[in-house]
């Protein structure tokens, strides 16, 4: 039996990396004695798969995840027993039922929403805007596996918001970036390109877009 | 600015996006207990001077935490040490050492308690006194500062640390630190100063308060004697224990990050029959004390509804010795498979590893399998008595491999006393036996790990005489190894010469080596059991400033009668009983387990009246029967 959750990921669990999060989930429904379907082999671990990664630091309101029982269970049960069991940092927001031969998470996403909360006073955040998407490309380079490569963001950008609300001091950004598996848009990156450094910045996941 | 937890709170918003592994830092977990910090009136720091990642796998501070958060009066939070990034923007932006559960400053606590179980950690608990901005010489604090106080294995020999810590938990903690909070309470009522403090504190049962003490030395630099400066404190202090395992600590914290053992601990047995004289834990531990089988199967059920944690640890330092170790592990497969819960046993003995035992463990999952057979000759094993014949390991070694595991671990160690180049050639002709047992069941797949340490001789052992070999010895002995065992299916791992000396001369220490400590703590030292942060050559200019010879330490056989700097420090075995074991050694004479023969170490003397009130198979130490007073009308004949 599959079966589709929706949760947040709070500041508490800010700095749980992504294996460690999995880990976090499957011991939430270890506690919760869901009836889990493990995998087979030597090590065997509960199904589990997360539709994308969160980075390190940011914040999420959506985070998606499926996950296979060995038996049916309600809906309503499963709310509840997780809930009961979700350690401080995670939320439920929704369990749905999923189609066992519905497409794999990670190949259906394509875009991402996040809000960007700005911690350093920012001059002329319109301008940089305006500047950021005017850009034919932006180019960023990137070590892997120990080699230069060079890869352009700007495709990955869809729209940068200046969402500043009047009363609050803090400025705020929304950004929509391209979330396929070969080709995933980094908030912090797009900062950067503005010339903002994003350790000074809260990100926030706020919507996962699917196909 | 104030040190109040929320402006910790902010300075930490600020910090840890810049720092490796946040998630170190910023405690909140599942099952963390958060009491009211203004109703609460004894607050205690649980310090583990090292990482998060490795001070979250202690579980002596795990139960400690359980057993002092229990009391309605007394809250614990626990707080660790950052890496280098961390610190260095700690210190840059005025952060003290904080607790994880209410970001309180730990200087703010009432007693900072701190487990020391290797001397590695020395001086990072210099530096996590340093960080919380606590004098790092007991006698410079006042009233105002938290009473540190220190425990663990290292702990059996304080003398080293005698300049740092207030007071001392000799042996264990379960009992000894509710009463010391109850001899704080008291204190703090009285308003007495801080001197009265620790006079109390010296005489409760396994508490050593290292100022009360004075060490004395002769013309020539040796120890003469240690003297006691308050008549009421204990000499010796004899370490505490508990007459039985106290329950399990079961609704464990959930790290959010993965650590060095992420699991449930369930300690099955305390303390080792065995006897081998090398092996400090098994003769501090002592006596040897079970945990049934009922019991841990609560508490693993217990744990895991809590936790979730996908492996359990039965801990013990020799768990085939558990006397119902397969109905152990059969239940624990039997019951919570279907929940895939892996087994980890550690500390498998070969003579008492069965058959059976092997396929109760197969049916969970585990990866490579660890023996420990020390030594390569049945002449060294017998020096080291830990005796099993050659034939055994290598029928054992085969029984495994044909039960789907690839890779046998094998521990030994080069330096035990005697040790010859041929007894170090044996481990790499022996490695290659087990290999070739291998070969014959599975094939070329099949692989030895020769994990091989250096022998450090220890305090209350009876090699605590002998003395440990030269860097040129084990450089030696270590090329030969490096040369002998090579090729497909083998592989070396051996220890920093280096790092057994500095373990060598601060075991053996005496109090001058707090001054040693100390001068290597402010040329930079910390962090010494990291290989990237070691750096001996500081250590040798601090023993060069503090005027000591490290091999005076190290290298030098002691006299059979030398007064050593833990004569007063007791852990229930007389030196007679380890002057004995010690002269036995030296004919390769062996001792068998002595829960086949009781050999008087020392323990029943010691502690008959707590196994008087506890008789039965919770220990292992034979029954002891009350003291009648002799009746004047019948005369014993022997």
């Amino acid at each position: 039996m599959r079966y589709r959750i929706t949760f947040s990921k709070t500041s508490a669990m800010r700095f749980t990396g992504h294996l460690d999060l999995h880990r976090t989930l499957e011991r939430t429904m270890r506690r919760a004695n869901l009836p889990l379907a493990y995998s087979q082999g030597f090590t065997p671990r509960p199904k589990l798969t997360l539709a994308s990664a969160l980075p390190l630091g940011y914040t999420s309101e959506s985070e998606i995840a499926d996950f296979w029982l060995k038996e049916e269970m309600g809906l309503p049960q499963i709310d509840e027993a997780f809930k009961a069991s979700q350690p401080p940092g995670v939320e439920l927001h929704q369990v749905q039922n999923i189609s066992s031969d519905a497409p794999k998470l990670q190949t259906t996403l394509t875009m991402a929403k996040f809000n960007i909360t700005l911690l350093d006073e920012i001059p002329n955040l319109d301008q940089k805007i305006a500047d950021l998407l005017n850009r034919e490309t932006i180019l960023r380079e990137k070590i892997k596996k120990g080699k230069k490569k060079i890869s352009d963001i700007r495709p990955l950008i869809f729209e940068v918001l200046n969402t500043t609300p009047q009363d609050t001091e803090q400025q705020r950004l929304a950004m929509t970036l391209k979330a396929e598996p070969s080709a995933t848009g980094r908030p912090d990156h797009v900062l950067e390109a503005m010339g903002i450094d994003p350790l000074s910045a809260l990100i926030h996941r706020t919507e996962l877009i699917f196909t | 600015m104030a040190n109040i937890p929320e402006n910790i709170e902010n300075k930490l918003n600020y910090l840890l996006p810049r720092v490796s592994r946040p998630g170190r830092y910023t405690g909140g977990e599942l099952n963390q207990i958060v009491k009211d910090w203004n109703t609460i009136p004894t607050k205690v720091a649980l310090a583990f001077p090292e990482v998060y990642d490795l001070g979250m796998s202690n579980y002596g501070l795990a139960i400690l935490y359980d057993l002092i958060n229990q009391r309605s009066d007394a809250l614990a939070e626990r707080t660790y040490l950052p890496w280098t990034d961390m610190e260095e923007l700690m210190k840059e932006h005025q952060l003290p050492l904080y607790s994880l559960e209410t970001k309180h400053p730990v200087s703010q606590f009432d007693i900072l308690g701190i487990s020391i179980p290797y001397e590695t950690l020395y001086t990072n608990t210099l530096n996590l006194l340093h960080l919380s901005g606590i004098p790092l010489v007991s006698a410079e604090r006042t009233e105002e500062h938290p009473l540190v106080i220190a425990g663990g294995h290292s702990m059996m020999n304080p003398e080293p640390m005698a300049a740092f810590l207030d007071a001392v938990v000799i042996g264990e903690g379960e009992d000894v630190i509710l009463e010391i909070i109850d001899v704080y309470q008291a204190w703090k009522t009285s308003q007495a100063p801080r001197q009265e403090l620790l006079k109390s504190l010296s005489r409760v049962w396994g508490v050593y308060v290292p100022s009360l003490y004075q060490a004395h030395y002769d013309e020539n630099g040796n120890l003469s004697h240690v003297e006691k400066l308050y008549e009421k404190a204990h000499m010796p202090v004899v370490k505490r224990i508990v007459a039985k395992l106290p329950p399990v600590t079961t609704k464990l914290i959930v790290p959010y990050i993965d650590t060095v053992h992420n699991r449930i601990p369930v300690e099955i047995m305390r303390g080792c029959t065995r006897g081998c004289r090398f092996c400090q834990a098994g003769s501090i531990t002592r006596p040897v004390r079970e945990r049934s089988v009922e019991e841990t199967l609560t508490a693993i059920e217990e744990a895991m509804a809590h936790t979730g944690f996908e492996e359990v640890g039965l801990l013990s330092l020799s768990s085939s010795d558990y006397s119902q170790v397969l109905e152990l592990v059969k239940a624990v497969s039997d019951k919570f498979g279907e929940r895939a819960l892996s087994i980890s046993l550690p500390s498998l003995r070969i003579e008492s590893f069965s058959v059976d035992l092997m396929d109760a463990l197969k049916e969970t999952r585990r990866s490579g399998f660890t023996l420990a057979p020390e030594a390569a000759t049945e002449r060294m094993r017998e020096i080291i008595n830990k005796p099993v014949p050659t034939q055994q390991l290598l029928d054992t070694a085969r029984e495994i491999y044909s039960r789907g595991w690839n890779n046998i671990k094998l521990y030994f160690m080069i330096g035990h006393p005697e040790e010859t180049l041929e007894d170090v050639k044996a481990i790499a002709d022996l490695c290659k036996a087990v290999l070739k047992e291998g070969e014959k069941v599975i094939g070329r797949k099949s692989k030895v790990t020769a994990g091989v340490s250096t022998f450090v001789p220890k305090p209350h052992t009876p090699f605590q005489w002998v003395p440990c070999d030269t860097p040129d010895q084990i450089r030696a002995k270590q090329d030969l190894l490096k040369r002998e065992l090579r090729g497909p299916g083998l592989k070396l791992n051996w220890n920093n010469p280096d790092e057994t000396m500095l373990e060598a001369a601060l075991s053996r220490g005496d109090r001058r080596i707090s001054d040693v400590i100390y001068k290597a703590w402010q040329a930079g030292a910390k962090f010494d059991a990291w290989f990237e942060h070691f750096d001996y050559s500081r250590w040798l200019e601090a023993f060069a400033a503090a005027d000591l010879d490290p091999d005076y330490y190290t290298h030098r056989e002691r006299l059979v009668d030398e007064p050593f700097p833990w004569d007063h420090i007791s852990a229930a075995i007389s030196r007679k009983y380890l002057t004995e074991d010690y002269l036995m050694s030296k004919q390769g004479e062996t001792r068998i387990d002595c829960r086949q023969r009781c050999y008087a170490c020392g323990i029943l003397p010691t502690f008959n009246e707590i196994r008087m009130d506890h008789p039965g198979k919770g220990w292992m130490c034979p029954e002891v029967k009350p003291r009648k007073k002799s009746n004047p009308l019948f005369v014993k004949v022997s």
